[in-house]
């Protein structure tokens, strides 16, 4: 058969079987094996225990739960409720100052944790019932912070693109640093969007601004030294990463154990019972995460067994002679992937077809990373499978799915923007790598 | 190896959290009867995987032992002990489904 015949049997059948309500991994697994035994007969299946062991048999993955484990510490402690308190008191003045301050919180908190429905959940509970209980639309105030927690993904750690070095071979360290730049100008087009917001759609906010009691400077200082662990913290995780100090896995216990003695000094959390809570947490998202993982290895590894990988990268160089219209189709593709798919699946299954199309047109490979990690954060504030739009559902369950699909849709309009922005302007990703760690070799 | 291990032993607890993801659409559009039968269907899906998975790993584990293969670093540990994680942990999963399946034909809008 034609091998991009078996690829449609194969992307209808997929979608049948993860439409079902099965979790994605399972379902994911069993496409693939049913698959194998179709085309290539059982004799294929004695590979397959072994494929799944090896997709998750690797030093690099282990900084997954690490991070994740980072991540469900800070947000467990009421941390995140004083990063925002603390930006609230410094905005008050600006209207819309309290969306455009959990914003800023979703970013610092990305900046401590590697995915994104941690960044959600930790900044939601505080921030979206205070947006409400200030006056703000349920869609303004849903909407920030599905959005605002994509950043989770973009801004390191983060475990897109760690999946992303470890699929495609680039490294991980510099995938880190191309992040930083592009994540503060999607979270500063947020707030840019968040200012139009309520100066022209949402007048009643700036109303409601009129009538608050400015705070203090004593409040305002206050605050400062329980944001400054955060920051310490994120600059120490930095260090041990770039610094030459410590690998990406071994960096990321660093900053677990950071955030687990910060939390216990600052917080006072170190009950057995508390710490118990937090690592259980942490190994449900990460034990979830890395089946994943396994099974999109086995489905890729299916895949390439069935000529499929090759033939779709083929054809895709052979469909159009403008590495833009290419470029164009790769990401709708890849968008059209991310609604139906959590992102980690998305790249370990599609960067082996992607990837040698974006090195033979020319394309800066961790430039694509970044490009690739804001189409997936799209992918996750959309259903069926968007994560964050759960987790919100979870803390607000009166506020229907469209209203938060409505508060959220400008923020998705502005990663649009974003990615024609780097398209235009592919420095804002390169600069910062290069002048710390030089022009990658090879590219 | 422990990475391994950990997830696959640890998933049947994940599983009976109910915290894998999953696209969970279409329950909107089904009745209440009708979700408790697409969840018997789809967990039997999963334990015919974890079946097939049991059988190779099993497979696996015992050519690893009977050859005497060990991991190629310096430490060098016999390949069997991770690789029962798997083992291991597809027992679980089979356990847990079981479970879950039994559990579903139990419910009260099921009869």
């Amino acid at each position: 058969m034609d091998p991009l015949t078996i690829a449609i049997i194969v992307a209808v059948f997929t979608l049948i079987v993860l439409f079902s309500g099965i979790p994605i991994a399972f379902g994911l697994s069993f496409v693939s094996i049913t698959l194998l035994v179709t085309f290539e007969g059982l004799q294929m299946l004695g590979v397959f225990a072994e494929t799944f062991y090896a997709g998750l048999n690797s030093f690099v993955l282990l900084s997954i739960p690490m991070f994740i484990l980072m991540g469900m510490a800070v947000a467990h402690s009421p941390a995140g409720k004083d990063l925002y308190t603390g930006l609230d008191r410094w905005l008050w003045r600006v209207p819309g100052g309290l969306v455009i301050s959990n914003i800023g919180a979703c970013s610092i908190f990305a900046a401590l944790s590697g995915s994104s429905p941690a960044t959600c959940a930790a900044i939601g509970t505080m921030g979206i019932p205070e947006m409400r209980k200030r006056g703000y639309s349920d869609e303004i105030a849903t909407g920030t912070i599905a959005a605002g927690g994509t950043l989770g993904v973009l801004i390191p750690p983060s475990i897109v693109l760690i999946v992303y070095g470890m699929a495609t071979g680039t490294s991980i360290g510099r995938l880190f640093l191309s992040g930083i730049i592009p994540g503060f100008m999607l979270a500063s087009l947020f707030a840019v969007w968040a200012l139009i917001h309520s100066y022209f759609i949402d007048k009643n906010a700036s109303k409601l601004l009129r009538n608050r009691k400015p705070p203090t400077l004593k409040e305002k200082f206050e605050v400062l030294p329980r944001i400054f662990p955060f920051l310490a913290i994120i600059v120490g995780v930095l260090y041990v990463l770039y610094g030459g100090v410590a690998t990406p896995s071994e960096a990321s216990g660093v900053g677990a154990f950071l955030v687990f003695v910060m939390i216990a000094v600052v917080y006072k959390i170190y009950q057995p019972k508390k710490i118990w809570n937090i690592v259980k947490i942490s190994m449900k998202e990460s034990v979830m995460i890395m089946f994943i993982i396994a099974a999109s290895y086995l489905f890729a590894f299916t895949l390439s067994q069935l000529y499929v990988t090759q033939s779709l990268a083929q054809s895709m160089i052979e469909l159009s002679s403008n590495k833009w219209m290419i470029f164009l189709m790769v990401n709708v593709f890849l968008l059209v992937a991310g609604f139906f798919l959590p992102p980690v699946a998305v790249i370990v299954m599609t960067s082996a077809i992607l990837l040698p199309v974006i090195t033979t047109l020319g394309f800066d490979p961790y430039w694509f990373a970044i490009v690739f990690t804001i189409n997936m954060e799209i992918g996750l504030i959309t259903p069926p499978v968007g994560l964050n739009l759960y987790i919100i559902k979870g803390i607000t369950p009166d506020v229907s799915l469209s209203t938060i699909l409505k508060g959220s849709f400008p923020f998705m309009m502005m990663m649009v923007l974003s990615i024609l922005i780097l398209c235009i302007f592919p420095e804002i990703v390169s600069w910062l790598p290069d002048k710390l760690m030089g022009k990658p070799l090879g590219y | 190896m422990l990475l391994v291990a950990s997830t696959f032993i640890g998933s049947a607890y994940v599983l009976s959290e109910k915290a894998h993801v999953s696209m969970e659409w279409i329950y909107d559009f089904l009745s209440k009867k009708n979700i408790i039968k697409l969840k018997i269907f789809t967990s039997f899906l999963s334990l015919i995987f974890f079946l097939i998975l049991f059988y190779f790993a099993f497979l696996m584990v015992e050519e690893a032992f009977i050859k005497n293969y060990t991991t190629g670093t310096v430490w060098s540990p016999p390949l069997w002990i991770p690789y029962s994680s798997m083992l291991i942990g597809s027992i679980l999963m089979i356990l847990q489904y079981i479970a879950e399946i039994i559990k579903l034909f139990d419910e009260k809008d099921f009869k």
